[in-house]
Formats: C-alpha cells, sequence, structure tokens
C-alpha cells in the first residue's frame, strides 16, 4: 500500500512538472532582469521546486538562442523541411512581451518534418535577433511555433535583415493593437504566413540548421526543437522602426551550447 | 471449546491476511510500472530528435491530445 501511494505522488509530481508551465499562473518577467529569470518566485506556491517556476532558464543545460556560427555538421540523412503554410483568418495579439499572430483555431497548415505534419499554433517576432548567425545579430527574427499531436514543440526561426519593404509584415504592424494583452481577432483579414518565408526558397525542401533548444522566455522549458532557414527575409527600415514602437530589445541572449551539435542538410 | 474457536478465529485471520498481501504484490509491480510510464511520458515529449528519421513510442493518444491542447492553450496566450 505504501508502495501504492509512493508512486502515485512520484507520477503525480512528475506529471505536474511537466504540465507545469502550461496550467499555472506565470509570475511576471522582463527582459531588463533576464539573468535571474531562473530566480524568480512564484510567490502562490510555497513547495519546492514550484515556486521557482521558471528554474530551467537558471539550471537548463540545452537553452535557446545560441549562436549558430561554430559547430555545423552536414547530415544527409536529416528530415526534408516542408512549410505547408496557406491562407487564414487569424488573430492578432500583443502579448506584452512581442507581437503574435495566433492562427485560427481550423488552420490546417503546418510544418512538415519528414513524413509528420507539425500544426503552426503563432508566430511572432523579436527584436533584435534572438540566435547569432555567423557572429551577427539581424535586426529581428521570426519565430513560427508549431505543436505535434502529442505535445511536442518545433520552432522555425528566420533572420529578418533591412532590405525591401514586406507587405505581409506591414498587414501584422496595421492590425496589432498596441495595448499589452489585447487581440484583434475581429478584423476578418486574411493573412498567409507562407508569405514571411524567405522569397525563391523552395518551401518543400527548406535549407535549414536544426538543434535541440528551449523556449527562449520563460520558463524556457527545454525539448523544443529548433528548425532554423538559412536565409532571411527583409523588412524596410520604416517597418523596423515601426515594429519598435511595439517592442525593442525583447531578445534573449545567447546561451551555452553545452555539448550540442548544430546539424544542417546542405552543404 | 472456547480454545477450539479461537484457534480458528486466528487461523481464519491468518489465512485472510496471507491472501490479501498475494492481492498486493501484483499490484505493487504494475504501479511501479505506472511510474514508469509516467516518467518515460514525461520525458519523451521532450524531445524532437534532431530531424533524424527515427520512429519514437508514442504516449496513449489521450493523454497526447491534452497535452497537445495545454501547449496550444499555452502557446497563443504566452510569447513560448
Amino acid at each position: 500500500m505504501k508502495t501504492k501511494m509512493l508512486a502515485n505522488l512520484v507520477a503525480s509530481i512528475m506529471l505536474a512538472g511537466y504540465a507545469g508551465f502550461a496550467v499555472s499562473a506565470s509570475p511576471h518577467w522582463s527582459y531588463d532582469e533576464e539573468s535571474d529569470w531562473g530566480a524568480i518566485e512564484d510567490t502562490a506556491q510555497t513547495a519546492v521546486p514550484l515556486n521557482y517556476p521558471y528554474a530551467e532558464c537558471g539550471i537548463g543545460k540545452h537553452q535557446s538562442p545560441v549562436d549558430l556560427a561554430d559547430v555545423k555538421i552536414v547530415d544527409s540523412k536529416l528530415n526534408k523541411l516542408a512549410a505547408r503554410y496557406g491562407v487564414d483568418t487569424p488573430s492578432f495579439f500583443n502579448t506584452g512581451h512581442a507581437i503574435q499572430v495566433n492562427v485560427s483555431k481550423n488552420f490546417t497548415g503546418g510544418l512538415k518534418v519528414g513524413k509528420e505534419l507539425l500544426p503552426l499554433v503563432q508566430l511572432h517576432f523579436h527584436e533584435p535577433s534572438e540566435h547569432v548567425f555567423k557572429g551577427k545579430k539581424f535586426p529581428a527574427e521570426l519565430h513560427f511555433v508549431h505543436i505535434s499531436k502529442d505535445g511536442r514543440i518545433a520552432v522555425l526561426g528566420v533572420a529578418i535583415d533591412i532590405g525591401r519593404e514586406n507587405a505581409a509584415f506591414q498587414t501584422i504592424l496595421d492590425n496589432m493593437p498596441h495595448n499589452y494583452g489585447e487581440a484583434n481577432s475581429t478584423s476578418g483579414i486574411k493573412f498567409n504566413p507562407a508569405k514571411l518565408l524567405p522569397s525563391g526558397a523552395n518551401t518543400d525542401n527548406l535549407k535549414y540548421l536544426t538543434l535541440a533548444g528551449s523556449l527562449t522566455t520563460p520558463p524556457c522549458s527545454e525539448g523544443v526543437q529548433w528548425y532554423i532557414l538559412t536565409k532571411s527575409i527583409t523588412i524596410s527600415a520604416a517597418q523596423l522602426a515601426q515594429m519598435k514602437t511595439f517592442y525593442s530589445g525583447n531578445a534573449r541572449s545567447t546561451q551555452n551550447l553545452n555539448e550540442r551539435s548544430i546539424l544542417s542538410n546542405h552543404h | 471449546m472456547h480454545i477450539k474457536l479461537f484457534l480458528i478465529a486466528v487461523l481464519s485471520l491468518s489465512i485472510s491476511c496471507f491472501a490479501e498481501s498475494e492481492r498486493d504484490q501484483p499490484e505493487l509491480l504494475s504501479e511501479t510500472d505506472q511510474a514508469g510510464s509516467a516518467r518515460t511520458g514525461n520525458e519523451q515529449p521532450a524531445r524532437i530528435e534532431a530531424g533524424k528519421k527515427t520512429a519514437e513510442p508514442q504516449p496513449p493518444q489521450e493523454t497526447s491530445l491534452d497535452k497537445q491542447s495545454l501547449m496550444i492553450d499555452y502557446c497563443r496566450k504566452h510569447t513560448c
């Protein structure tokens, strides 16, 4: 009987630990206190480790973002990556930390990794870029967030450079509410996330770097598979300035690679 | 007579306790397995093998869907 109780207790703790970040109310955090994210305390919780919901930000060993410059192993056995996005009527959401586009609940597009389609849930922007590309931070970075049927997260990252104006990005800027926590879900604006992919890229066989990482915002949960495109997209300088009226400096600094390999599917 | 009755009662109690402990035995094993499954279920979704063409064991469908909806809900409300 004691074994039964112990087993139940262990299982409960493990399940709570897994789902904890998804269900509990999150304490406030900001980019100014990035180095202390792991120590932010949830005063509503009294038990260790639940009272430190962002501990993984401080002690995790597979954290994101990283400097992509150093390690690159070409592996021809990597899965083919295809972006299968289409037209949607999304919601434009100001999260309080980034500008974000939530796809509608009946959107069927996603990222095809090998034979598995991971549904797209949302996309959002960071300024400047979070990952470092060949020693360089780009002016901004776009993250397409996908969640598989069994709850795994895969993020497609795209570097954003200054250049030609981007019509799809302008649609986002024009429909984004300025107040934190507000969503514009009734505009009925048609939007195709594929329009934010690099022009000329073969969306059926994207060139990418991949590594295991984490969410780049608290709770910094690990187990996120990153796919970073080798081609960037552009927005105009005016668009970057407009983006900064929403958020500026919403990028986490690079984290230690800690023996992780960065794989590439091309030479 | 009293002694006889007492001995029968003690014997019955012993048999009943023994049977109970026998019934508990396989349950403990299966529950230990369940704890093991919970642990596996906890770790498994934490990795999508770095794009490798490998098949991973899938957790039960109902749990997976719950997990997916929890994750989706979180990521729609937060910049995850």
